[in-house]
């Protein structure tokens, strides 16, 4: 410790009342008592607490550790010159063609590079590009920053590989922690812009559609499959793993999906905890609150099996449920001949919600890989981000599923039109509504929705062994069936004409 | 969960229309009922239904 500096005694701000003279040599001497015994409290006060701040320093290690913020210092590493422009130039050259030049890639591995169809892709840009965050944008010595694209692909690859940030520094040029950013902003972005539209409560005018395709494939009354799956969370706090840990002893969050035979997710509850099972999960469902409630699911959708007539629609489940009439599994042990077959074909429907996380693990691989989100919130604005885009991809996609054009072709047939299988126009199942089936399609619950068939290997707590029926679902549309690498029904893409791809913003000079 | 008889339809909301629809929800014979029917339902159309899997 150095030297203690001289106290120095300030001023009184006030002056003193004016002391009579017969007192004066007594106060002064009091004064000057007061005065050192001041400067003795004064010293020692200085004294302790150098000497405590100086071991609080050195117990903290405070003299070694960086500033959290040092701004514009000597010494400060600068930035990379990763030259945006050049980077810009390659997605462009890649995918959108540069220069009047052909794209280098096609329609099917630009999906298979986005996991999305070009068409979805250009919507998201074409809404997000003049956000604050995207544009492009000047920095303080007026250099032009990353292109709005440039952020776009980055964040895109890392929902479709679950690749680290930094991966995609080589291509699209920017560095980790803007990809960071991108990542964090597209998932904000997806939620509040899409939420509303793509995932939500299903209207009258779809909870009908939905049931009577359900009545084609023998079940009246159903709207939709509902499950639980899991995804393993890396970036797991200690103190929360044993609140996480879920029973194959990985720690884990549960996603609870309500999805239709369209594989459309119309209901999605996240963030439970691994360690909960399927009926502890459901009990901190909202919507379970709202079917208590009685407010779900409408009672105006009245069906008959049997000659008798219900108003309470349902949902399949596996047998882990509540015996209640809103949630139908199938017999735990059949006995007859008819217990059989109807629990091979409740089997069979219901596997829809068992395909819904095989196409959404196969298609964006950061389900398919442990979480590196430090937080549950930002994983569940991660799920519900990839789960819309799957229902957007649905959305444009459901009138090209084979079950959907049988359907279609079979209702035409019928009425006389006497078009082809190929009048994909005459479909009426686009828009988010699936056309009613008017003929006794039951071929709709082999099909593939998205092209990808069962289960799609291991994705992370789907037991296959619940797919129940071993039933094989039919690849459509030439994709390759559940390729792991293989986004989902590709090859419906490419030909589907109508698509006004969006004008990107010019590159300078070129 | 207490039966509940009353002559016309709760207003949504009250606390009687709660416990109606609760009791309906939780009704665990209209469940064996229903998943019964849907058994003789698919019996009856076994051929038509399974055709896509078989």
């Amino acid at each position: 410790m150095g030297p203690i500096p001289p106290f120095r005694r300030y001023a009184a701000a006030s002056p003193s009342p004016p002391s009579t003279p017969n007192s004066a040599s007594d106060e002064e001497a009091n004064a000057d008592e007061n005065a050192s015994a001041d400067e003795t409290v004064a010293a020692v006060l200085v004294a302790r607490s150098v000497a405590v701040s100086t071991a609080l320093r050195a117990r903290i290690g405070g003299a070694h550790l960086p500033r959290a913020y040092v701004g514009s210092v000597p010494g400060r590493r600068a930035n990379r010159d990763r030259d945006f422009e050049g980077g810009m130039r390659r997605i462009m050259a890649d995918f959108l063609g540069l220069d009047g030049n052909e794209p280098v890639y096609d329609e099917a591995t630009f999906e298979r590079r986005f996991r999305v169809p070009r068409v979805v892709f250009e919507r998201i840009f074409a809404d997000i590009k003049d956000g604050p965050f995207w544009r492009q944008t000047f920095n303080a010595t007026g250099r032009p920053q990353a292109y709005a694209l440039q952020k776009l692909v980055a964040a895109f690859r890392v929902l479709a590989f679950g690749e680290t940030y930094d991966r995609a520094d080589e291509y699209v040029r920017l560095s980790k922690a803007t990809i960071e950013i991108c990542v964090k902003k597209l998932l904000d972005f997806l939620n509040t812009r899409y939420q509303p539209e793509y995932l939500r409560q299903p209207t009258k005018t779809e909870l009908t559609a939905i049931m009577e395709r359900s009545a084609a494939r023998s079940l009246p009354g159903c709207i939709g499959s509902l499950d639980c799956s899991h995804w393993e969370w890396r970036g797991c706090p200690k103190a929360l793993a044993g609140q996480y840990m879920s029973r194959k002893k990985r720690r884990t969050i549960v996603l609870e999906t309500i999805c239709d035979h369209d594989l459309y997710i119309h209901n999605l509850f996240v963030g439970a905890p691994g360690s909960h099972n399927d009926l502890n999960v459901l009990g901190q469902y909202p919507l379970y609150m709202d079917m208590m409630d009685g407010t779900w699911p409408p009672k105006d959708l009245p069906y008959t099996v049997n000659g008798r007539t219900r108003t309470m629609p349902y949902y399949l489940t596996d047998k882990a449920y509540h015996k209640y009439p809103v949630f139908l599994s199938c017999y735990a042990k059949p006995a007859t001949r008819k217990q059989r077959i109807f629990n091979r074909l409740q089997e069979a429907v219901r596997k829809d919600v068992e395909r819904l996380y095989g196409v959404l693990t196969s298609r964006f691989h950061m389900l398919l890989r442990p979480s590196r989100f430090t937080t549950v919130p930002q994983m569940i604005k991660a799920v519900k981000a990839m789960a819309i885009l799957h229902n957007m991809i649905v959305s444009e996609r459901r009138g090209y599923f084979l079950c959907n054009r049988r359907v279609s072709a079979a209702a035409m047939a019928r009425d006389g039109g006497g078009r082809s299988d190929d009048g994909m126009e005459s479909g009426g199942v686009g828009g988010g509504v699936a056309s009613p089936p008017t003929l006794g399609s039951a071929a709709a619950g082999g099909d593939d929705a998205a092209g990808c068939g069962g289960g799609g290997g291991d994705h992370g707590g789907i037991g296959s062994d619940e797919v129940g029926g071993g039933v094989a679902a039919t690849p459509t549309l030439g994709s390759a069936a559940a390729g792991g690498d293989d986004p989902v029904g590709r090859g419906g893409c490419a030909g589907h004409g109508g698509v006004v791809h969006t004008q990107l913003e010019p590159l300078p000079g070129g | 969960m207490p039966d509940v008889h009353i002559g016309m339809d709760p207003p949504p909301g009250s606390f009687l229309f709660f416990l109606q629809a609760r009791a309906a929800f939780t009704d665990n014979d209209e469940f064996v009922t229903l998943r019964d029917d849907l058994a003789e339902h698919v019996y009856g159309k076994r051929g038509e239904y399974l055709a896509p899997y078989l």
